[in-house]
């Protein structure tokens, strides 16, 4: 609980509502206690937007737990060590004339943010959708993005809740689903709800997933292929294509099945891919920001006329481990895709003297 | 009844109410849900209001062949059943609650303000990225400050020291603006008187 005024007692927790999913600004929410009812505030430059939830009103309170914030600590926690292992090896194999404290305190510096940003991510705790149901909506409650203020503002909420509503008894949701609701006359029957996870959503064809896993092992070959044969310019266009492409198709993929069911390891694999794909990029950029500045520093007053990455030190064995992930990532998605495929094609196929239920005679 | 929010797939009892987060049976997500009495109650029905029975009985002002039930808490117009809209414990009629909503006397339905202080802060602090626009937002933010320093602000309240700084940064600004007119047409006589 922080600053407390007249009518509202503000709830822990801080979060943005975005507006759409390219937004210039997202709204900061905050969500504040009244007498009656919870009061949801959305900020956006100098107007509010208030939402009211009375508390005779509220049916349910529900936190799933995300793992937003664990891929957040994965991909801060890669990028500062990244960061900290380039800049070793760019010192460690630097010529004795170039500054080294200057480098590695830029480098220090890098991954010092990352890390802090990884400290403080880790110290907010696993994140969360907060969704706040009432008979006519169900909104999301971004200012309860952690679990820990979710928990705490439904602790306090709850017995002011109750304190309206009464208690619910033991077992009367239970009573309540068994006994069908009354209806108002005149509406339309609701369509009846699905029990399980695959009646709603539909099944993804694996395309974008073989595509993804392809493209990564034709750049990996691509790669084996250079080592061996070290004139072969053509390799960076193949390998600048490569590696948009499967950033474009790793988000692709990871966006797309929000519709659809994904295994869970099939998902896992691409968002791997995702951040190794980032990890590559990332290095690319580093390697090149640093060649060009240990170029300036060698030569003062000229500019390069192109970056040889295999001439700096510890590319080559950077780029070969790389290319020997990318071998591994690209024939486990592979056969990870194609297991799937084939068992959702057996799955939607109807078994010959099958009845209706699914049931065999 | 309730379903999880991820994958959609029906919530088992045991979930409702359990105080800690528990893995959905269909996608496995943990998943926390607090359940209140309102969830088992049926949609309210609203009244549709009864017939005039009786010669001589009050009816509802908007209509006449209908039993009035209730008196309009603002302007004391009888209404009936489907007139009658009870705004916490309060009844009004539908033209008392339009004309509250429109100039903001109902406070439960205000939905929307705008921060006069964020405003003025805001036109006295983004043009000085290129200057030269505080020679017309410098009195704008004092017009500003002045005009509105009684508007109401945040509905959950907040201190006005956005407004200060932003009447103090205005001042300053205008202030330099003397300074580089002055300036500019002193140096001007001052290169005159020479020549």
């Amino acid at each position: 609980m922080s600053t407390a005024t007249h009518e509202y007692k503000r709830l822990a927790g801080r979060g943005r509502r975005k507006q759409g999913p390219i937004s210039v600004a997202a709204a900061k929410c905050s969500l504040w206690v009244g007498a009656d009812h919870v009061l949801s505030v959305d900020r956006l430059w100098v107007n509010e937007d208030y939402k009211r939830f009375y508390f005779r009103d509220i049916q349910s309170i529900t936190i799933e737990q995300t793992k937003t914030a664990m891929f957040w600590s994965w991909i801060l926690g890669t990028l500062a060590g990244v960061t900290a292992i380039f800049f070793w090896l760019i010192t460690y194999n630097m010529d004795s004339s170039v500054e080294h404290p200057a480098v590695l305190a830029m480098g220090g510096t890098i991954a010092g943010i990352f890390l802090l940003a990884l400290v403080i991510n880790f110290l907010r705790g696993p994140s969360c959708i907060c969704r706040l149901r009432t008979a006519v909506q169900t909104e999301v409650l971004p200012s309860l993005g952690r679990t820990g203020p979710a928990r705490r503002a439904l602790a306090i909420l709850k017995p002011l809740i109750e304190q309206t509503q009464g208690a619910l008894a033991h077992g009367a949701v239970e009573v309540s689903i068994a006994e069908p609701i009354p209806r108002v006359e005149g509406a339309k029957p609701r369509a009846p709800q699905p029990n399980t996870a695959l009646e709603v959503h539909g099944k993804s064809n694996g395309l974008t997933h073989a595509a993804l896993f392809a493209m990564l092992l034709i750049d990996a070959v691509a790669g084996f292929y250079k080592h061996s044969h070290l004139t072969w310019h053509f390799y960076f266009l193949i390998s600048t294509i490569s590696l948009l492409a499967v950033t474009a198709l790793s988000i692709t993929a990871l966006v797309r099945p929000r519709d659809t069911v994904v295994p869970a390891g099939l998902r896992g694999l691409t968002i791997v891919t995702f951040i190794f794909n980032l990890m590559v990029l990332f290095a690319l950029f580093i390697y090149g920001f640093i060649s060009r500045m240990a170029y300036a520093m060698q030569h003062p007053g000229q500019l390069p006329s192109h970056i040889d990455f295999y001439a700096m030190p510890g590319f080559n064995r950077l780029s070969l481990a790389a290319d020997i992930v990318e071998l591994g990532l690209g024939v486990a998605g592979l056969i990870v895709t194609m297991v799937y495929v084939y068992r959702s094609g057996k799955e939607s196929v109807p078994r010959a003297g099958a009845n209706e239920s699914g049931v065999t005679p | 009844m309730l379903a999880c929010p991820r994958c959609n797939g029906a919530l088992p009892e045991p979930f409702f109410n359990a105080r800690d987060l528990l893995p959905c049976p269909g996608c496995k997500t943990p998943v926390e849900v607090e359940v209140f009495p309102a969830l088992l109650n049926a949609p309210a029905i609203g009244g549709a209001g009864e017939a005039l029975l009786i010669e001589g009985e009050s009816s509802c002002f908007y209509h006449p062949e209908k039993r009035a039930a209730a008196a309009c808490d603002s302007c004391g117009r009888f209404l009936c059943a489907l007139c009658d809209i009870d705004l916490n414990g309060q009844h009004l009629c539908p033209a008392c609650l339009q004309t509250g909503k429109r100039k903001g006397k109902l406070k439960q339905l205000e939905n929307r303000r705008l921060l006069y202080d964020s405003l003025s802060l805001t036109l006295a602090l983004a043009p000085m990225l290129i200057f030269y626009f505080t020679i017309l937002t410098a009195p704008a933010t004092i017009y500003v400050v002045i005009r509105y320093a009684k508007a109401q602000g945040s509905i959950v309240g907040r201190s006005k020291w956005r407004m200060v700084v932003a009447f103090i940064i205005a001042v300053l600004q205008i202030v330099g603006w003397i300074f580089v007119i002055y300036f500019i047409v002193h140096a001007g006589t001052h290169r005159g008187v020479h020549q």
